[in-house]
């Protein structure tokens, strides 16, 4: 990084809990956030399970009756950027609006409101769509609806990375700060459960039947998750100025493709070797600096292969003395989402001193073998760890965070 | 070229182009007609417009597909194949050789405002219809809103960076200005920046509801960018791209150079009155300027972001007029002939900008007759005029606010 850039606040929707306290409270202790689907009817899948958010109430953030104009994916977004901004207490007088900016990842713009579109003029034409549908359609509109929202008149921008979008955003978020565009960027990934992305992924027999078991001899699968993190980041400057609590530091972000195929990772992962390398090549640390790896670690059988062999590839026999978890056992693959919240969890790692577990392993894999923290959470001093996400498509995105030097 | 530790920041120059556009897909004949008057906008024939009163846009015919997909093809949008074509385009014009040592220095970085919903609207119709047994894994392999870049990606090894923005009409402006920024600290040598975006029915129902397109009787009748009785914008569609590259790389590879990026900014407007949304365009165009360490008066030309919209292009007129304070700087809009592109827009300005940079001439706005009054109305330009140009503003403006704004300059 050409600027020091710091974390200071989170704010975290998670099936297995609403807010940073709650969440991590039921990571550590190694919760389950996954049940009967209920979004919508699955008579005609197999599969019938996902890690649903519950107890996600609008009246508990917001008292304006306009909230419900947004789809649900920018009421995700726009709850938790007030918990972020809440938790790292920040005052909005404090700061030039234009100073702040917004980066958000996702997956799919307004899934559920795209399919009410398209399902209504289907069956009855296109007079019947709601025209103020407008607003929420466009792929842009997440990032549109928190800047308008909260009036942040700084750089706005939704990306579209796949399931490493949370990642992405904040690298965007890095190089808008160290170009100057902005002070503070309230970064993230956002995403809710839909038919549409669920029954992709059960077409190609990627759904897990009864659990998430990443790593373990018997996984056979992604669990469908949903929810949101938003972290907010700024250049260290602004955040000693205006006397912010850091959580923690970004030293590096790496980004790379596999260029591969649309929806196989590399056998030999050199594009997360490649965006591992350059990350720590930009963070200017040695690899025995990293003490927590949070893996993508899906509970696929090529996913969590593939990836613990570039983790073996990258980091010698090192590889054996790191920790390794996937927190998507407990609250399944939030595509867009899952990154942003992975890196909520390498900051609560950081400042708390222990580590969430891979929950429901019990067999091992002779092609992982490496410590993933089974079921049961480790104390340990943490003070760097690193976020990795792969993705549909091939991006891979390789964040290093760290205490604030 | 690795991550650089240093603290000087890269120059970065644009060395290739390629486009699919409603006027052709080789950028030269593309500027010939765009400057010689032709417009790229007729009559919608691909889908039903008659629940529609837009009946016309700048939409692509037909174009010859220069790679081949073999089984895949049918599955892939028409967005997928355009984008594949004006990327491979723009490769073979810097003469870069993808066949060398492939490394994560080259990269892909573009902008959409639509991505692939066409595709995403034809499964959930399917979806709607027949329910779960009536889609198939291949209905939703292109798909994805990313999934035309991925696509791409993959057939031209681009293993570098690899994002898309959405920021709607900003969209491929935004691109290019976050591909600078990357090639500027080093994080790749070089990349392939641009936007794709097609039309279709919804999108044009959507916007036609909400009064946003002008509804021409004929193509003769449509009323350009800053007239003063224009009453909207068409529709268009197109997919272009351009190679960005560290000036460095480029001079070892001997890489001909169009112009070097020097300048981007860009903000979001959060108010809705007129003259807070000038002040917040006024303040994204300084910053620019100042991002680039250009006056002023060094600019030339402004290939301004204008479509149609009474009111944003009287708020960009007068925008304009307060940065560079009454004097004439020649403004003109490319929307005229090509339509509103949405997220490919920026990318087209860029690749018009540099046509009329290297031939010296400044393309006149298609059909605008009678300038607005508001701004300086001696600057928007309704015929091409011969001139000598250096620094090029462009911008790139969203209805729903996003902005954003890049300076190129000759070298």
């Amino acid at each position: 990084m050409h600027k020091r850039i710091v974390i200071t606040g989170l704010g975290i929707i998670s099936p297995i809990g609403i807010g940073k306290d709650q969440f991590w409270n039921a990571a550590i202790n190694a919760t389950s956030g996954i049940g009967p689907l209920t979004s919508f009817d699955t008579s005609d899948f197999k599969i019938h399970i996902a890690a649903e958010v519950k107890g996600f109430m609008l009246g508990d953030y917001f008292d304006e009756k306009n909230i419900y104009r947004f789809g649900k994916q920018a009421q995700f977004g726009i709850a938790a950027t007030k918990m972020a901004l809440d938790d790292s207490g920040f005052v909005k007088k404090d700061v030039n609006p234009s100073r702040i900016g917004v980066v958000i990842g996702t997956l799919f713009g307004e899934p559920v409101l795209f399919e009410q579109i398209i399902v209504s003029a289907t069956r009855n034409g296109l007079n019947s769509i709601d025209p103020m549908g407008l607003y929420r359609y466009p792929y842009s509109s997440i990032s549109q609806c928190i800047s308008k929202y909260y009036g942040f008149a700084g750089p706005s921008e939704t990306i579209y990375c796949a399931c490493s979008s949370g990642n992405s955003a904040i690298s965007r978020a890095c190089e808008l700060i160290e170009e100057g565009m902005a002070d503070i960027i309230i970064a993230g990934g956002v995403e809710i459960l839909n038919v549409g992305i669920f029954s992709t992924f059960h077409g190609l027999r990627s759904l897990a039947q009864y659990a998430c078991k990443p790593f373990d001899k018997n996984r056979d699968g992604i669990v469908f998750g949903e929810g949101a993190g938003i972290l907010l980041i700024q250049s260290f400057e602004s955040a000693r100025r205006m006397n912010m609590p850091i959580y923690a530091e970004i030293y590096g972000v790496g980004e790379s493709c596999d260029a591969y195929h649309a929806s196989s990772p590399d056998p030999e992962g050199t594009g997360l070797c490649a965006a591992v390398d350059m990350a720590l090549r930009e963070a200017n640390i040695d690899i025995a600096d990293i003490d927590y790896i949070s893996a993508h670690g899906t509970g696929t059988k090529m996913n969590d292969k593939v990836e613990t062999y570039a983790i073996k590839k990258m980091f010698g026999t090192y590889s054996e003395r790191l920790l390794i978890s996937s927190i998507k056992s407990m609250i399944g693959h939030s595509m867009g989402a899952s990154s942003a919240i992975e890196s909520i969890v390498c900051c609560l790692a950081i400042n708390e001193g222990v580590v969430p577990p891979t929950i429901n392993y019990t067999d091992k894999d002779s092609e992982c073998d490496l410590n993933y923290i089974p079921n049961i959470a480790q104390h340990q001093d943490i003070s760097i760890c690193m976020n990795n996400s792969l993705a549909f498509g091939g991006s891979n995105t390789s964040l290093i965070i760290g205490t604030c030097r | 070229m690795k991550y650089s530790d240093k603290h000087t920041p890269n120059r970065v120059v644009i060395t290739g182009m390629g486009l699919v556009s409603s006027l052709g897909s080789n950028v030269s004949d593309v500027w010939q007609k765009m400057s010689g008057g032709i417009s790229g906008i007729k009559e919608i024939t691909h889908f039903d417009t008659s629940d529609i009163p837009c009946k016309y846009a700048g939409w692509v015919s037909e174009f010859e597909e220069v790679y081949s997909w073999g089984r895949m093809d049918r599955y892939l949008a028409k967005n997928t194949k355009m984008i594949a074509n004006a990327s491979i385009s723009a490769l073979k014009d810097a003469s870069y050789d993808q066949e060398k040592p492939i490394t994560t220095d080259f990269g892909m970085i573009l902008g959409s405002a639509f991505g692939n919903y066409h595709k995403t609207s034809i499964w959930y119709q399917k979806f709607a219809r027949d329910g779960f047994n009536g889609v198939t894994p291949m209905d939703s392999i292109d798909a994805g809103y990313n999934s035309a870049m991925d696509h791409v990606a993959i057939i031209l090894k681009a293993k570098g960076v690899h994002k898309l923005l959405a920021t709607g009409c900003a969209s491929s402006l935004d691109a290019i200005g976050s591909a600078f920024h990357c090639l500027k600290n080093g994080r790749a040598s070089i990349l392939i920046s641009g936007g794709y975006e097609n039309i279709f029915r919804e999108l044009c129902y959507f916007f036609s509801i909400k009064g946003l397109l002008a509804a021409p009787a004929d193509v003769q009748s449509f009323i350009g960018p800053f007239d003063r009785s224009a009453s909207g914008m068409l529709p268009g569609e197109g997919c272009a791209a351009v190679i960005l590259e560290n000036i460095e790389h480029a001079t070892e590879r001997h890489a001909r150079m169009y112009a070097e990026v020097v300048g981007f900014s860009k903000a979001f407007v959060t108010v809705n009155d007129d003259d807070g949304t000038v002040d917040a365009l006024l303040q994204v165009m300084i910053n620019a300027l100042q991002n680039g360490g250009v006056l002023p008066d060094q600019i030339d030309y402004i290939c301004a972001s204008g479509n149609g919209n009474a009111r944003w292009d009287r708020i960009e007129a007068r925008a304009l007029q307060k940065v560079f304070n009454y004097n004439t700087i020649y403004t003109s809009s490319i929307k005229g002939a090509f339509g509103e592109l949405y997220g490919a827009s920026g990318v087209v300005q860029t690749i018009m900008s540099i046509m009329s940079m290297r031939s010296n001439l400044i393309p006149g706005t298609q059909g605008c007759r009678n300038p607005i009054i508001e701004g300086n109305p001696k600057a928007l330009t309704c015929t091409n005029i011969k001139h000598d140009i250096s620094h090029i503003l462009i911008n790139s403006f969203d209805c729903f606010g996003f902005v954003s704004c890049l300076i190129i300059k000759k070298i």
